[in-house]
């Protein structure tokens, strides 16, 4: 019954988060509107994560489980790419590793000019 | 030949089948310990595979693998879990946050145009792979604002968040990052929520910093190619 009360809660949220996407005046995606709504909550007295726990530990453990269905489709979209399919994936895999690379280095390279500034301050 | 058509047809077998790919996936990665035998490749083979050789359609798995698909909304919502989990460590590195992500999205951007260009593709299909950094529904909407196929991002999002989520653990020892805030940064600017399904299994810190990033890689996406349009 617990784990069927939690489903309840995180879907009734998603529905909401829909809901509040269709009335932004801008498109945005209800799933990440919906993790923002929840995170708010657990803010709030409404919601304690420890009320999803359960269901959210066994989707996250899962997660990859949920993207095999979106990766099959691409034999539907086989005679879209045709020749360029080498082309587009070489693209993202060159620009993602290349954007991997440069958050990571600016985020180390922020964290350590806002230690060296505090260092600074101290002296 | 009759039996196959019916029985692939019930939304049963969608859901079976992914099911079983994603076990048998899993348990090879686990079995071996390899990164490379990565359990969401494992599964894409086999389900591909399965629908290739018995000759069943693609409509067919969907009819059961669309109830799968409706869950991603649910599961990324629960990320909100790993992200108030970590507050403290988030409001800590708010400027590295921004920074990293606004960084990553515009090389992200910037490097798919540069080799779109190198490769000779035409701007449509330079516009569709542009967003295949940011998680799917926020890719598509861009992809169609900037004149692109949506089809093709759709793919190129699976292709990049699929790559980040074998990767990522070798980018990780390539680029000697030993922060997890970084790592979990530029998995998410990187991969969205495939790489982040990743950056969970290598720790609650990586698994919230990549969600953060999620979200912060989206808006700045969003908003950089809504300038590039004007």
């Amino acid at each position: 019954m617990k784990a069927f009360k939690e489903l309840a809660i995180i879907i009734g949220i998603c529905l909401f988060g829909e809901i509040s996407a269709q009335l932004l005046p801008f498109p945005f995606p209800s799933s990440v509107l919906s993790m923002l709504i929840l995170l708010a909550l657990f803010f709030t007295p409404l919601l304690k994560p420890e009320s999803i726990e359960g269901v959210s530990s066994l989707m996250l453990g899962n997660m990859v489980l949920f993207f095999i269905p979106s990766g099959v489709q691409i034999i539907k979209y086989a005679s879209v790419m045709k020749d360029s399919w080498w082309k587009l994936v070489l693209i993202c895999l060159i620009s993602m590793v290349l954007t991997f690379f440069v958050t990571g280095f600016s985020v180390i390279l922020t964290i350590k000019l806002i230690k060296g500034g505090k260092k600074n301050g101290n002296n | 030949m009759e039996i196959i058509e019916t029985v692939t047809r019930s939304p049963l077998f969608g859901v079976f089948l992914t099911l079983l790919a994603y076990i048998i996936g899993t348990y090879i990665n686990k079995k071996t310990g390899k990164v490379y035998l990565n359990n969401l490749l494992i599964a894409y083979i086999i389900v591909i595979g399965t629908l290739l050789i018995f000759k069943i359609p693609v409509e067919n798995y969907n009819n059961g693998a669309n109830i799968i698909t409706s869950c991603l909304g649910p599961v990324t919502a629960v990320l909100a879990i790993s992200i108030y989990n970590q507050r403290k460590k988030v409001k800590e590195n708010l400027l590295p946050i921004i920074i990293g992500t606004l960084a990553g999205s515009i090389t992200s951007i910037g490097s798919v145009i540069v080799l779109a260009k190198l490769f000779g593709l035409d701007w449509p299909t330079t516009a569709s792979v542009i967003p295949k950094s940011v998680t799917t529904a926020i890719a598509l909407a861009i992809s169609d604002s900037l004149g692109g196929y949506i089809a093709i991002t759709a793919i190129c999002v699976v292709i990049t968040g699929c790559s980040g989520n074998i990767l990522s653990p070798y980018l990780i020892k390539l680029f000697r990052f030993t922060d997890p805030v970084a790592e979990g940064l530029a998995i998410g600017t990187a991969s969205h929520a495939l790489g982040t399904s990743k950056a969970i299994e290598l720790g609650e810190i990586q698994g919230a910093f990549s969600s953060i990033a999620i979200t912060f890689a989206g808006l700045i996406t969003v908003v950089i190619t809504l300038l590039m349009v004007i």
